[in-house]
């Protein structure tokens, strides 16, 4: 699967955890390959985070970094970047 | 009698457990509050009740002895001696500018629960709808505000009686809590650096006052948590005790307020400028987070080698924390 494939699944992904979430507008920022997950994990639930994180790994059979589930205040992971490490690509 | 009134009530900075969240979303308000509140929330208490440890910071509850906040606590059965209607008496008191805290059975309007006692925080009304403006974390699993219909708090205050009352570990009644200004408070350095100081050691240093407090299982405190939460984790493997992520939470707490008392202490010449001591907490701070959802990860997945990486955060945390506070001992201006 290419990253591009796997870029647009993760957005779809994280949409549908968004639109699930208390704290979610109709008025937010579109999600793209280039939005950081600093600003992605802003708009869900900490729950949602680490189920976004587990679903991730189960439905692509991966490890991800823990650093994920960490503070994100300061991190410069994309979207991209995160379907990057999916399909196992250094970023 | 106005139609609608809302008490000031702000996102709490921290939201660990209702009785500092709900204390939180009132000082938050007031900016004068600030010292007190960096002169305490320092030492950590971690209590060993049957089949899982509580965590939380020394001392509890906020109510009972912030000097910004005027606590009137009230039996049950006084209230109904003076007032038949609840709902009349709860928005009378908010009229006099007091929130009200108490239990609820709230099944009567949180889905999927025969029976569910627990605290609610009342802060506002509105008439023309017959609406309460409440704060729990039954309403979406965080610390959220809600509103519930006159009728159903109704029920749900005279569906609590006996042990469901469980407020101030089975004291049980109603709180009423103002803000007032009254008192004033005067930050105290060489009391942040005796708690720091009990930190390391795992001692108390309100022990003394240990009259003003409650009777509890057996207790540890500072960095002794960690130990004990480690203990914990083995036995939450081991299937002897439930997984419960409060406590790291608790701990993600007490990070997010040593970041601001940092600065704090800066600002105000009590401690030396840029120490790093700010950068060491950041880390701290994230490992404590990672440590919380690495449990949340754990209760998903079952996945052994998790617990082994909770275990070695707290390890981290622990050594780093010992480092970080020493080093803040030794940089403390006390005047």
């Amino acid at each position: 699967m290419s990253k591009q494939d796997v870029t647009r699944q993760i957005i779809q992904l994280i949409e549908q955890k968004i639109s699930s979430s208390s704290g979610s507008s109709s008025g937010d920022a579109a999600i793209t390959a280039d939005t950081l997950l600093r600003d992605v994990w802003l708009r869900l639930e900490s729950i949602q985070v680490v189920e976004f994180v587990v679903e991730l790994e189960t439905s692509y059979e991966t490890e991800l970094p823990d650093e994920l589930l960490g503070q994100m205040d300061r991190s410069l992971i994309k979207v991209s970047d995160l379907a990057a490490l999916v399909i196992g690509e250094a970023v | 009698m106005d139609i609608s009134r809302i008490l000031p009530m702000q996102y709490p900075l921290i939201t660990s457990w209702q009785w500092q969240a709900n204390a939180f979303a009132i000082l938050a308000n007031y900016p004068q509050t600030e010292p007190w509140i960096m002169n305490h929330f320092i030492q950590l208490q971690l209590t060993s009740n049957p089949g899982s440890s509580y965590v939380d910071f020394y001392r509890t509850p906020t109510f009972e002895f912030c000097p910004w906040l005027f606590h009137q606590h009230l039996k049950r059965g006084t209230v109904r001696f003076f007032n038949k209607d609840i709902c009349s008496f709860f928005v009378d008191c908010i009229n006099l500018n007091n929130y009200i805290y108490g239990v609820f059975d709230q099944a009567y309007f949180v889905q999927g629960h025969d029976r569910l006692p627990h605290d609610l925080f009342i802060y506002g009304y509105d008439l023309e709808r017959r609406v309460f403006h409440v704060a729990d974390f039954t309403f979406n699993d965080k610390y959220s505000f809600a509103e519930v219909a006159f009728k159903q708090l109704e029920k749900a205050y005279h569906a609590i009686e006996g042990r469901d009352d469980w407020l101030y570990l089975g004291k049980g009644g109603l709180s009423l809590i103002s803000f007032t200004d009254s008192l004033g408070y005067e930050f105290n350095i060489a009391n942040v650096a005796a708690q720091l100081e009990g930190f390391l050691t795992g001692h108390n240093c309100f022990e003394k006052s240990r009259e003003m407090t409650y009777r509890t299982n057996p207790c540890v405190f500072g960095l002794e948590v960690y130990s004990k939460l480690i203990e914990d984790v083995i036995k939450i493997h081991d299937k002897q005790q439930e997984a419960d992520y409060r406590p790291f939470h608790v701990l993600c707490d007490h990070k997010t307020l040593m970041l601001r008392r940092i600065p704090f202490l800066e600002q105000h010449g009590y401690l030396k400028p840029d120490s790093g001591i700010l950068e060491g907490y950041r880390s701290i701070e994230n490992d404590a987070l990672l440590c919380r959802n690495l449990l949340i990860k754990y209760l998903m997945t079952n996945q052994s080698s998790i617990i082994e990486k909770i275990i070695s955060n707290i390890e981290k945390i622990r050594k780093e924390e010992e480092e970080q506070i020493e080093s803040m001992l030794s940089k403390l201006v006390i005047v």
